[in-house]
């Protein structure tokens, strides 16, 4: 039940880091996006992305760091093989968010708008897209799971598991996925019908993209025998996740078509769910495979963690969350839904 | 550190109990001053606390546990992690300089 628990915490952070940081990192790509020609609509766009995004970029970091203890603590084999091989694509990662986090910042609070505001911006979207392709680049290499064991040389150890064109075409499939969720999530926020329209349509591009480079994943995938990812057909959670996805689209289009905004941001979020939980009931129960006859590391108790250390954890994360999500959805109400807010009475 | 970590605690008391007896006291040139020197305060006891528990529980990454050469990735190369990062973060407090002064410089003709 404990055990049970933990991993009911550690999925639903991992699902809303994934929605929340993946509306905020789309975000960072649908600027680089944002057009040159029009000043006035470019300005208007990176107002709405401060003025959406500025209250919870930080406060994702939340759901990243439970997941981050949570797997140190409960499951120490994985975390220590995933830190270990995964090294090079984890720094990449880090100096994306520290570059984008710092620029975002510099952007927001530097009193002086000159040409370095155009700076911070570029800074912001590229290294938005560089974070995410290597995001895409670890979750298309766990599926691929050609790991080797420790008593392997460098390249097969840390550069091949990862250094590969399917990792490589799942990170530009998680671009494209973040960028309509992003869209969605920014169209719903959007006062202006100008920009309505330009987020309506980047959308709908993104949400094309999103369909053509998943199919060309599959098609990759069936032509590489990538088994792993042909199991997504075979698992009845793992197919059911992709019909609905796709019957999904229909509704989706047609709520652009009748510019049902708000609705569509539903439709963003639940795309993005599907995707990820149709490829963890895929996976499962397996979080890292070797392709040198080492056996793979499951999700499961491990002796190496005492019975007190889940219950501690449990203690831990109940406390923690007592203390986290009423500030979490005071923020949020403060911030999504000020027509709630009273007035404040007049000094 | 500790010793700073008093002077703030023992500034804001005074400064607290000017405010309920002689509040005009808080606005006196020589209390501005003293809340300016005591600015970096702050940072520097923050600093000097990451410093005494790094340093301080060296060559344990863990207490008494694991020590820090054991906690260490095997993988080859760690130096150009290492530089790296230094370049990253040296470039980074360059820039928070650079910063930090143009906001002072502009706030003139703010």
């Amino acid at each position: 039940m404990i055990f049970f628990s933990v991993c009911a915490v550690l999925f639903t952070s991992l699902w809303l880091y994934v929605l929340l940081a993946g509306a905020d990192l789309g975000a960072g790509i649908l600027e680089i996006f944002k057009g040159k020609k029009n000043r006035e609509l470019q300005a208007e766009q990176e107002k709405l992305i401060t003025k959406t995004l500025g209250p919870i970029w930080e406060v994702n970091h939340i759901w990243i760091i439970l997941v981050i203890v949570i797997l140190f603590i409960a499951f120490p084999h994985f975390f220590s093989e995933f830190a270990i091989i995964y090294h090079i694509p984890l720094t990449a990662i880090l100096f994306g968010i520290t570059a984008r986090g710092s620029a975002f910042t510099f952007r927001h609070y530097d009193a002086i708008k000159d040409k370095w505001y155009e700076v911070y911006s570029a800074v912001f979207a590229w290294s938005s897209l560089w974070t995410v392709l290597w995001f895409g680049i670890i979750v298309g290499s766990l599926v691929l799971g050609e790991h080797t064991s420790s008593s392997a040389t460098f390249a097969p150890r840390f550069l091949n598991p990862w250094f590969q064109p399917f990792p490589l075409l799942t990170g530009f499939f998680l671009a494209s996925l973040l960028a309509f969720v992003a869209a969605t999530f920014l169209l719903a926020e959007t006062p202006t019908p100008s920009l309505r329209l330009l987020f309506r349509q980047r959308a709908l591009f993104a949400n094309a993209l999103a369909i053509v480079l998943g199919l060309s994943l599959f098609a990759y995938a069936h032509f590489s025998h990538i088994f792993r990812l042909q199991l997504l057909f075979q698992n009845v959670y793992g197919r059911t996740c992709f019909l609905v996805s796709m019957l999904l689209l229909v509704p989706q289009w047609e709520a652009v078509a009748l510019q049902k905004d708000r609705q569509l941001r539903y439709f963003g979020g639940l795309q993005l769910t599907l995707v990820l939980v149709g490829l963890l009931a895929t996976l499962s129960p397996t979080l890292l495979t070797y392709s040198d006859g080492t056996a793979p590391i499951l999700l499961e108790k491990t002796a190496a963690v005492p019975e007190a250390t889940y219950r501690l954890l449990f203690i831990a994360l109940c406390f923690g969350l007592v203390v986290i999500l009423p500030g979490y959805f005071y923020l949020m109400r403060l911030f999504y839904f000020p027509r709630l807010q009273k007035q404040p009475e007049k000094f | 550190m500790v010793g700073l970590g008093f002077t703030l605690a023992t500034v804001s008391l005074f400064l607290l109990a000017c405010f309920f007896i002689r509040p005009e006291y808080l606005y006196r040139p020589l209390t501005l001053r003293l809340l300016a020197l005591l600015t970096p305060c702050g940072f520097i006891c923050l600093e000097a606390g990451w410093v005494v528990t790094e340093v301080g529980r060296q060559p344990w990454i863990i207490y008494k546990v694991m020590k820090v050469q054991e906690a260490l990735t095997p993988m080859q190369g760690m130096q150009f992690s290492f530089f790296m990062y230094l370049a990253l973060y040296g470039f980074l407090t360059f820039v928070v300089t650079w910063l930090f002064t143009r906001q002072l410089k502009a706030s003139g003709n703010l």
